[in-house]
């Protein structure tokens, strides 16, 4: 049988079944998780990272700890949640990896535009907003908007309160707006975490 | 884009700008195998480490318990042995002492297990496990008229000696008993003759 259609067969299989089985040894429904969550683990990577090739090494990083780590995913909380903590770690990782190597150059804005996956984020540049945020702040609004995370989870995956977290996706996606050219609508307003006292 | 959503509220449209296309099916194939390989090898030693190390130790633990037991049960009958047992030899009536269990005990009582005879001074433990090798090697088996004070007590115990012999240590009279062990190897317990306690215990390899 195929990895393929061994993944149809457990299609209706939840998440924490399958690795409560792969935790156990079971080496197909280990491949079966990875094959329904690789391109997540990627989409992760890749909006974090901004960068192609990055995000590929990255999304494999990620894919290694979690066949590594199944053993340790408890079932207390939801898969997908321990999967974009690994993911986001090892994205984080990767692009501190990248930040210790010299760059001759900085790779060009056009050739990560140029990428044929980047159809929908060439068009509003979304990597090059992304790129502008703050770490932080690109972090939390990948786990909110992309892998729509809440804040519980958010701040459980990445060690910080939940009003952290709140206060950084609401200055991430006002920046982003901001960088995106808003289409049409106005900035979120600062939160009262951020508005500056005195006004 | 953002300004109009309640708390904890997912942008949508955001999310839409996000959203990453699917890898190509070569490329996913790449990442999950690469991922399998790689975890695959180490599962296996993780597993294979979860059942060696428990089987070793309680190897090992069982190997401590044997001799454990036989030593405390040795230490426990002499506590709770008669006046005559804690006597000095010297002290003892002639008759008393040719009456003694372990004197008036039969060869049957030993049977099977081999006397390598006298040893000498056994203070040293290197020399000890010398001899005891050497006699266990060449010595025939040997005649005693009786079996020597202790060994019927160390022979209906557990683990049974294989081979006994005597010899003095720190100029007190003792009984050497080879135990058998794990694999190759074999314990030596040396009993002081006067009160069958252990005075000393190592292996003979």
């Amino acid at each position: 049988m195929t990895s393929r259609s061994r993944a149809a067969d457990e299609s209706g299989t939840p998440d924490g079944d399958l690795a409560a089985r792969a935790s156990a040894g079971d080496r197909a429904a280990l491949e079966t998780l990875l094959e329904r969550h690789v391109d997540r683990i990627h989409a992760v990577c890749r909006r974090i990272l901004g960068n192609p090739e990055d995000a590929l090494d990255a999304t494999q990083e990620a894919m290694i700890a979690v066949a590594r780590g199944i053993g340790r995913f408890d079932n207390r909380s939801a898969f997908t949640t321990w999967l974009y903590r690994v993911a986001t770690n090892a994205a984080l990782d990767e692009g501190r990896r990248k930040a210790r190597r010299p760059r001759p150059v900085d790779p060009p804005a056009e050739a990560a535009a140029a990428s044929p996956e980047d159809a929908v984020g060439a068009r509003l540049d979304v990597d090059a907003a992304l790129r502008d945020l703050p770490e932080e702040f690109r972090v939390a609004v990948v786990l909110r908007d992309l892998c729509d995370l809440d804040y519980a989870e958010i701040a459980a995956a990445l060690g910080v309160p939940p009003g952290t977290v709140r206060s950084r996706i609401a200055r991430g996606r006002s920046a982003l707006a901001e960088a995106l050219g808003n289409r049409g609508r106005t900035p979120e307003r600062p939160t009262t975490e951020t508005r500056p006292t005195g006004s | 884009m953002t300004d109009d959503l309640p708390p904890d509220e997912r942008d949508d449209e955001l999310a839409s700008l996000l959203e990453v296309p699917p890898l190509d099916d070569g490329t996913r194939e790449r990442l999950v195998t690469r991922a399998l390989d790689d975890a695959g090898p180490r599962r296996g030693a993780r597993r294979l480490t979860r059942l060696l190390v428990p089987a070793a130790a309680a190897l090992v633990a069982l190997v401590l318990f044997g001799v454990g037991v036989f030593v405390l049960v040795n230490r426990d009958e002499d506590n709770a042995g008669t006046a005559a047992r804690s006597r000095p030899p010297a002290a003892a009536a002639p008759g008393e002492r040719g009456s003694a269990p372990d004197a008036s005990s039969s060869a049957e009582a030993v049977t099977g297990v081999r006397d390598v005879g006298e040893l000498g001074d056994v203070t040293d433990s290197s020399e000890l496990r010398r001899r005891v090798r050497a006699q266990l090697d060449e010595a025939p088996a040997s005649s005693r008229a009786a079996p020597p004070r202790c060994l019927e007590r160390a022979v209906a115990g557990s683990p049974s000696p294989t081979a006994y012999g005597t010899g003095t240590h720190r100029d007190r009279p003792v009984l050497v008993l080879v135990l058998p062990a794990t694999g190759d190897r074999s314990t030596l317990v040396v009993l002081d003759t006067r009160t069958c306690q252990a005075v000393s215990v190592f292996d003979l390899a």
